[in-house]
């Protein structure tokens, strides 16, 4: 079932050229929306929104035209955006049960409560916002775009600001909700290796229009990567034993015991580093796509459009 | 594409609450009552003059007592540009830093109708300080004069309250206006005060009656027809009543579109 559908979507602010003619249609589930910076992800959620009204074309968010039925949207739809600023003078607990009302949750205690507990804030929840850290701003954020128990999330930049075990669990939060609530995402982040963990969808935008969107395995098999990487005790031996064999077309060694292989039969690198592991008794501590299955996906788009 | 019926709440009420408690932070709330203090202390330095022959004490103070509500409002005129500074500011550093900061982006994100937060930013950036200064000078009048604040007619305190409400309205407009087209705060503070300070000079210059239609000469009109009464007709009070709420008004319809039908963050 479709969430978002946007069609030629054109944004303009000035003289540049946010939006190009920007086309989306993403199904339900955890969606990923990548780009580099100044592609149009951030434009696009404004649109998505009704906060932007595009120069040309149409989006819809749950069926809701996205300008003219903003606030059935707004009503379906949690957000969290990129660099969020909420009044300071607020305390956490406070600020979130003016939320609830806004979106009709009498008695919100109770649950403004159980929130603060999942997004890790019960025990600042009574301090004012504006003696938050940077982290604590993200989650409180993130516990206002879940008040509502929307259809949607919308994330811009989620993960911005989280230690790397608040990262871990706001990432295992989004697949508990989908699973359990079946809520529907949309993460805006750089960071492919944590979307790859949470998405079944991606979308890459640059320039303002989308270059690919759909199942990331889909996207994996049509885009397969062509750099492999493989960490073992003994870089220097692995490496010149994949250079004996004929499938790699360049091989290197890194810092951190990383062999680097270009290749484009994955299975044949599997089996060789598997093979030459067990033969000189080497100790392999990871394997696979040297950027990631998604980052292997966004190199190889990106590349080709720039080739084109 | 599937369309769920969702409930929200949409109260007025909860939104001024939200935004009261937003905005009326300490510093606020001083700012506005120092306003009225000072026009308080102004107004009742030199109130009412020595009497020329023999009188009754309680004539003595009906005539002071009128003396000090006319310098209120002679205050209220005269400190107009003492309020653009303040209550410009006032609206300035609220609305425009809301913008610029990115929390208007939150807030138009949540289920909100725009002409709802409209009216609340209107009863929270105009009523409520309007309020705030009326109570605090009444407050401070009747606690310093007590007898005298009595002696006070209902109708004199409507004149002050009028005068002081038709100066604020202007200014919260012109401020409003250029909060939502500027979006820097003290860019528009600047360009709220240069506005206002060259439509008073602009309304001094202006031929009987269209000077009435701005601050402060329309209030002059509004203070001599209710204290003295000696050069205006009573239709004279329309034009700088109604005239000086028409500006404001129509300023304030055409912030009101834009926020609602073209305002994009």
């Amino acid at each position: 079932m479709l969430v978002i559908e946007a069609s030629d979507l054109l944004k303009r602010f000035g003289k540049v050229q946010a939006l190009s003619g920007l086309n989306l249609h993403l199904n339900e589930g955890v969606i990923g929306l990548v780009g580099p910076n100044g592609s149009g992800k951030t434009t696009t959620i404004g649109i998505l929104l009704g906060l932007l009204r595009p120069d040309r074309g149409k989006a819809g968010v749950l069926g809701f035209d996205c300008w003219r039925e903003s606030f059935e949207v707004r009503k379906r739809v949690g957000v969290l955006h990129e660099k969020p600023v909420y009044p300071g003078g607020f305390t956490g607990r406070r600020y979130l049960e003016h939320v609830a009302e806004f979106y009709g949750i009498e008695n919100s205690e109770e649950k403004v409560s159980s929130l603060l507990i999942d997004v890790g804030l019960s025990e600042a929840a009574d301090r004012n916002i504006g003696t938050y850290s940077a982290g604590m701003v993200q989650r409180i954020g993130l516990a206002q775009a879940l008040i509502g128990e929307p259809e949607l999330v919308i994330l811009d930049e989620p993960t911005a600001n989280l230690d790397p075990i608040g990262r871990v669990e706001f990432l295992e939060r989004i697949k508990k909700l989908h699973r359990e609530q079946g809520m529907s995402f949309l993460i805006s982040t750089h960071i492919l290796t944590e979307l790859e963990t949470v998405c079944d969808q991606v979308a890459i935008i640059n320039q303002g229009v989308v270059k690919e969107q759909g199942k990331i395995e889909k996207l994996v098999k049509k885009h397969p990567a062509t750099e492999y990487v493989a960490i073992v005790s003994d870089p220097e031996l692995l490496g010149g034993e994949i250079k004996k064999a004929s499938f790699a077309k360049h091989v290197r060694t890194e810092t951190g015991g990383k062999v680097i292989v270009e290749t484009d039969d994955q299975q044949r690198f599997q089996d060789e580093v598997v093979r030459i592991v067990r033969k000189r008794n080497l100790q392999l501590v990871a394997m696979g796509p040297q950027y990631g299955v998604l980052g292997a996906v966004y190199r190889k788009v990106m590349e080709e459009k720039e080739n084109a | 594409m599937h369309r769920k019926a969702v409930k929200t709440a949409g109260r007025l009420s909860r939104l001024v609450h939200w935004e009261l408690e937003k905005t009326f932070t300490v510093p606020m709330l001083a700012i506005v009552i120092a306003a009225a203090l000072y026009d308080f202390v102004t107004a009742s330095y030199g109130a009412g003059s020595s009497p020329t022959a023999p009188q009754s004490l309680a004539n003595v103070l009906d005539k002071f007592a009128r003396g000090w509500a006319f310098n209120l409002s002679v205050e209220a005129v005269s400190s107009f540009m003492f309020s653009v500074f303040i209550f410009a500011a006032l609206t300035s550093i609220s609305l425009s830093r809301d913008i610029s900061s990115g929390y208007m982006r939150v807030l138009l994100s949540y289920p909100i109708r725009r002409a709802k937060l409209f009216m609340s930013r209107v009863l929270v950036l105009l009523l409520v300080p309007f309020l705030i200064f009326m109570c605090t000078l009444m407050f401070v009048g009747a606690l310093v004069f007590p007898s005298l604040f009595l002696r006070i007619s209902v109708l004199d305190i409507g004149y002050i309250a009028a005068v002081i409400f038709v100066q604020m309205f202007l200014i919260f407009a012109v401020s409003f206006s250029a909060s939502l087209y500027i979006r820097q705060p003290v860019m528009s503070f600047l360009a709220s005060v240069v506005t206002l300070i060259s439509l008073e000079q602009t309304s001094n210059h202006l031929p009987v009656p269209y000077n009435y239609l701005l601050p402060t000469e329309g209030t002059f009109v509004l203070m001599d027809y209710r204290f003295y009464r000696f050069q205006y007709g009573p239709t004279d009070i329309f034009m700088p009543l109604i005239g000086m709420l028409i500006v404001p008004i129509i300023i304030m319809i055409i912030n009101f579109f834009y926020f609602t039908r073209r305002f994009q963050t």
